[in-house]
């Protein structure tokens, strides 16, 4: 599909406006593939609402994972106080990455009533010069949150006026709470950010010495590097993405005689000055970067696809070829994957006979969970709903294959716990794959249930799959935790509840002839 | 107040949910952002990865107030929300909650309540808007809130039951443990405890607190405007006093809440005589590997104003440690901090160490490298060696800087995950025993 933004502008527009995200919707796949078509998703809303993640905190994670950063909150002590969690993730996978991850590094303005009728401006000054004096960071990145964003803080204004003053590169993110349903606008948030903070281009006797125009060498020299970026493709990583990801795509990559490189995360500002020596940039997930890397086209003239998230075999291998026609490589490709293909279809077959037939629920980032019901397809698993945090045109064409491979089974869009509790009394499935902070109700409910990522194993390409599978197979089992712990724990809902749709509560819903769960 | 290093609670709103889950069944609903009930839970959860409970996290109704509401008010949206959750949501008591935001475009949220209240849903309203303070008033408050709008005000008092006040879910890490150990020294002299945030308490229980004959505040800050109101509205006295760790403060403490409720001293020791025979008896096993490889350590104490003269007192007076240092890290009154000075002083430290207040991470070790540099060029120089920090996860980097040990007491705990385990009353001292050493011998 098309991608139209504007990057002219001081912050960009949250997803729900800038390309019609839908966040509340409920149905069959066909609904939703057709309202998101129409445009009809994004006049769905809710008249009941539970506490999700916001943009803000979303925001903190490129931040941290940019290589000796530092990250400040500017507002109440509260926001960004989750932010512990990341110190040990970020130096693991850092260190996994092969990169020594100083640790989550941040500070809270710490605003207060007095702050909030002053205004806060002096605050941030201060703890920016404070930021830098301190630690010697690579980029400030400062977080905008809702009580400044209410007050009206001109934080572009203090940022600027304190960029003088520091040697970090201090970065303004405009991402206040209240200004996104859709907490996912967190990436063009930072991206947004950080396009117009920093450069991309490598400077000449900083990153590189031009070659000699009287080295007799000088016309091998140049054609072997022009070559190589010929041969260069840049992948673009988030958060959800880890190590072993990145390593098993690179494997697959640099096998068909590629020249790889990962962006953003994991790497200083200095070396995102190499963005630009690359001939595609390639997303996993358009969920994070395709902003950027629309933005790097037009600036630059780089071009960019976005062929799949490459889980599961049959997306896997469309991913690769994708690359490789791009590039002209598609012999090699053809005969690394049907290479590749065999072997794994060969280590599934015994996790298969363990598996069949069990039902999933999947739910999560949909591009991720879409795919990765591709993979529970193939390795023999019964899937029988979906639950997008978000949704939007870009996830028709994968949804399309979801359809024709899967059937036309539930599927939803929603963060929400009390409509997921009573997806799972109808639904009954036997297991379930879900993002961070869902499992917990779906374990309670007595489903077993796997992280949708979970950094510390590999969930991409050929080695991604097999190791999901068993997950999967292992986790199914032995599943007494999740069966012990739903006969003795009480779900804060009413027995009624279970009796309606779980879709009661989404308003502005499309009109449907498939029967409602 | 001045800006914070990675801080070591969160904001009103954080320790209101923090508590809201904690309390049985109770139905939390934010009038706020959306991200503010998510991402308080996440934060919370590193006191020992304590999770959603009943209703946090996910669950939470939440109004999830946007642009729209910011420019029209959110009156309407937390109707809506409230009247939704009585339908969906199953709790003996709901509870709205706001954030700075709400508080900002200034919601009448009184007005709404009084639209929305039903006889069979009891509601209750707590503004916790997040500038106002940090979690461990959203603690305070909350209790105070229950104690004005939901305990019912009983004029019999039941003169053998008291209420413990004072630990804050996720910011005390270990506050399940140290209720339920707390509550089981007062068994032992007849005395019953209502504990409101432990697992097995119930919402009749909380509406007991009411009949208590005296409040037991174990924070010299947290808890004591909760205590104030139930004494001005239940006319239930209180004391504050220290959190016991160890055999001897544990009979210190039994002995102040026995003389507020007129036992007698000598009934209390020799309730306590076998308990403390156990303790001891444990001790004594463990004397063997300690004499035998100098256990002893200098000790750095970083904590809230709750635990870290405890945990000093404990490491001092109890088991002959060597505190060096006490961080005291909550953002504090000078009022406060003089009161704290005072009972520090009051202690009877063998080996008196020093009473810092700082909230900044990086203060702190910057504080204790100036004074006791790690490395000099001099062959005899006063380091402080053999080192134990008793801090939290955020305080790893000084412990690998002074070449000792940690042990993660303090939020946030991220390096252990905590149910029911304790470091308070006769129990607790052993725990803590137990792990100092265990930290020593377990690359063996």
């Amino acid at each position: 599909m098309k991608f139209d933004v504007n990057f002219d502008v001081q912050f960009p527009n949250p997803r729900e406006r800038q390309r019609a995200t839908a966040y509340a919707f409920g149905g069959c796949t066909s609904d939703l593939r057709k309202g998101s078509c129409a445009g009809c998703l994004g006049r769905c809303d809710r008249s009941f609402t539970q506490a999700m993640f916001c943009q803000m905190g979303v925001s903190t994670l490129i931040s941290f994972s940019t290589k000796d950063s530092v990250v400040i909150m500017h507002g109440p002590v509260g926001c960004g106080s989750q932010s512990h969690g990341i110190d040990f993730s970020i130096k693991q996978y850092g260190a996994a990455r092969g990169v020594k991850m100083e640790g989550a590094r941040w500070l809270s303005t710490n605003l207060n009533e007095t702050d909030v009728i002053r205004g806060g401006n002096e605050k941030l000054y201060d703890t920016i010069l404070e930021a830098d004096r301190r630690f010697r960071p690579t980029a400030i990145f400062v977080c905008n949150t809702c009580a400044p964003g209410v007050i009206g803080d001109d934080i572009e204004n203090v940022v600027n006026r304190a960029q003088e003053q520091v040697t970090a590169t201090v970065v303004p993110l405009h991402c206040p709470g209240f200004g996104a349903k859709v907490f996912s606008s967190a990436y063009d948030v930072v991206y947004h950010g950080i396009m117009h903070r920093f450069g991309f281009e490598p400077k000449k006797y900083i990153d590189y010495t031009p070659f000699d125009k009287s080295d007799p060498d000088y016309e091998i020299k140049k054609q072997r590097y022009e070559f190589k970026k010929s041969r260069t493709v840049h992948l673009y990583n988030a958060w959800s993405i880890g190590p072993g990801d990145e390593k098993e795509i690179k494997r697959l990559l640099e096998a068909i005689g590629l020249n790889v490189r990962t962006f953003v995360e994991y790497k200083e500002p200095d070396d995102w000055r190499f963005i630009t020596e690359a001939a595609l940039n390639v997303s996993f997930c358009h969920v994070h970067d395709v902003y950027f890397l629309e933005f790097l086209k037009r600036e630059f003239g780089i071009p960019y696809i976005f062929p799949t998230i490459p889980i599961g075999t049959e997306q896997t291998v469309k991913f690769v070829t994708a690359i490789a026609e791009f590039f002209g490589l598609e012999k090699e490709a053809e005969a690394l994957l049907k290479k590749e293909t065999e072997k794994l279809k060969k280590a599934l077959e015994p996790i298969r006979k363990n598996v069949e037939g069990k039902s999933v629920l999947i739910s999560g980032g949909f591009l991720r969970i879409g795919a990765t019901g591709l993979l529970a397809d193939e390795i023999g698993l019964k899937v029988i709903g979906f639950r997008n945090f978000n949704y939007d045109e870009f996830g028709d064409q994968l949804f399309s294959e979801v359809q024709e491979k899967i059937g036309d089974v539930q599927n939803a869009v929603s963060t929400q716990a009390n409509e997921l509790v009573n997806m799972v009394y109808k639904l009954k499935p036997d297991i379930a794959i879900s993002h961070p902070s869902v499992g917990v109700w779906l374990v309670k409910a007595g489903v077993p249930s796997l992280t949708l990522f979970a950094q510390r194993f590999t969930y991409f390409g050929f080695t991604g799959a097999y190791s999901l599978a068993k997950r999967i197979e292992r986790t199914l089992k032995n599943t007494a935790y999740a069966r012990n712990l739903s006969q003795h724990t009480k779900l804060p809902y009413q027995e009624q509840w279970y009796g309606k749709s779980p879709y009661h509560y989404i308003t502005g819903l499309p009109e449907t002839d498939n029967p409602n769960i | 107040m001045s800006f914070i290093e990675r801080p070591r609670f969160s904001c009103m709103l954080g320790g209101a949910l923090a508590t809201l889950t904690s309390l049985p069944r109770v139905i939390p609903i934010i009038h706020g952002a959306q991200g503010c009930g998510g991402q308080l839970t996440n934060s919370f959860a590193y006191g020992g990865y304590l999770g959603v409970g009943y209703c946090g996290g996910a669950s939470l109704p939440s109004s999830n107030v946007s642009e729209k509401e910011i420019i029209f008010g959110g009156a309407e949206r937390l109707k809506q929300e409230i009247l939704s959750a009585y339908e969906v949501m199953d709790g003996d008591l709901f509870v709205v909650v706001t954030s700075c935001m709400t508080d900002l475009i200034g919601d009448d949220v009184e007005s709404v309540i009084s639209e929305v209240e039903r006889p069979e849903y009891p509601l209750i309203f707590v503004d916790t808007g997040g500038f106002k303070g940090n979690s461990y008033y959203g603690y305070d408050i909350v209790i105070r809130s229950l104690f004005e709008q939901f305990i019912p005000v009983s004029e019999e008092k039941d003169d053998r039951l008291v209420n413990l006040l004072g630990l804050v879910p996720a910011y005390d890490p270990f506050f399940r443990g140290d209720l339920e150990e707390l509550r089981r020294i007062l068994s032992l002299i007849g005395v019953k405890a209502t504990t409101f945030v432990t697992p097995d308490q119930t919402i009749e229980d909380i509406k007991n607190a009411g009949k208590a004959e005296l409040n037991v505040v174990l924070s010299p800050v947290n808890g004591v405007r909760a205590a104030k109101a139930a004494k001005e509205k239940h006319g239930i006295d209180y004391i504050v006093t220290d959190l016991p760790i160890g055999s001897n403060a544990s009979v210190e403490f039994a002995l102040a809440v026995a003389e507020k409720l007129g036992i007698d001293e000598e009934y209390v020791r020799k309730a306590l005589a076998k308990e403390i025979d156990r303790y001891y008896s444990y001790i004594d096993r463990a004397t063997d590997v300690i004499a035998d490889t100098d256990f002893q350590n200098y000790a750095v104490v970083i904590n809230n104003v709750t635990e870290a003269l405890p945990y000093a007192k404990y490491l001092d007076n109890e088991i002959g440690w060597l505190p060096e240092y006490i961080f005291i890290t909550d953002e504090l009154r000078d009022k406060t901090k003089q009161l704290i000075r005072e009972s520090f002083e009051a202690i009877p430290f063998e080996n008196r160490p020093e009473l810092v207040f700082e909230t900044d991470t990086f203060k702190i070790q910057q504080y204790i490298l100036q004074k006791r540099p790690q490395f000099l060029s001099d062959t005899y120089y006063d380091k402080l060696d053999p080192a134990f920090v008793l801090g939290s996860s955020i305080d790893r980097k000084l412990a690998q800087t002074l070449n000792g040990n940690l042990l993660n007491t303090s939020f946030p705990v991220s390096s252990r995950i905590i149910l029911n385990h304790t470091y308070t009353g006769f129990n607790g001292g052993l725990a803590l025993l137990e792990d100092l050493i265990t930290a020593q011998v377990s690359g063996r």
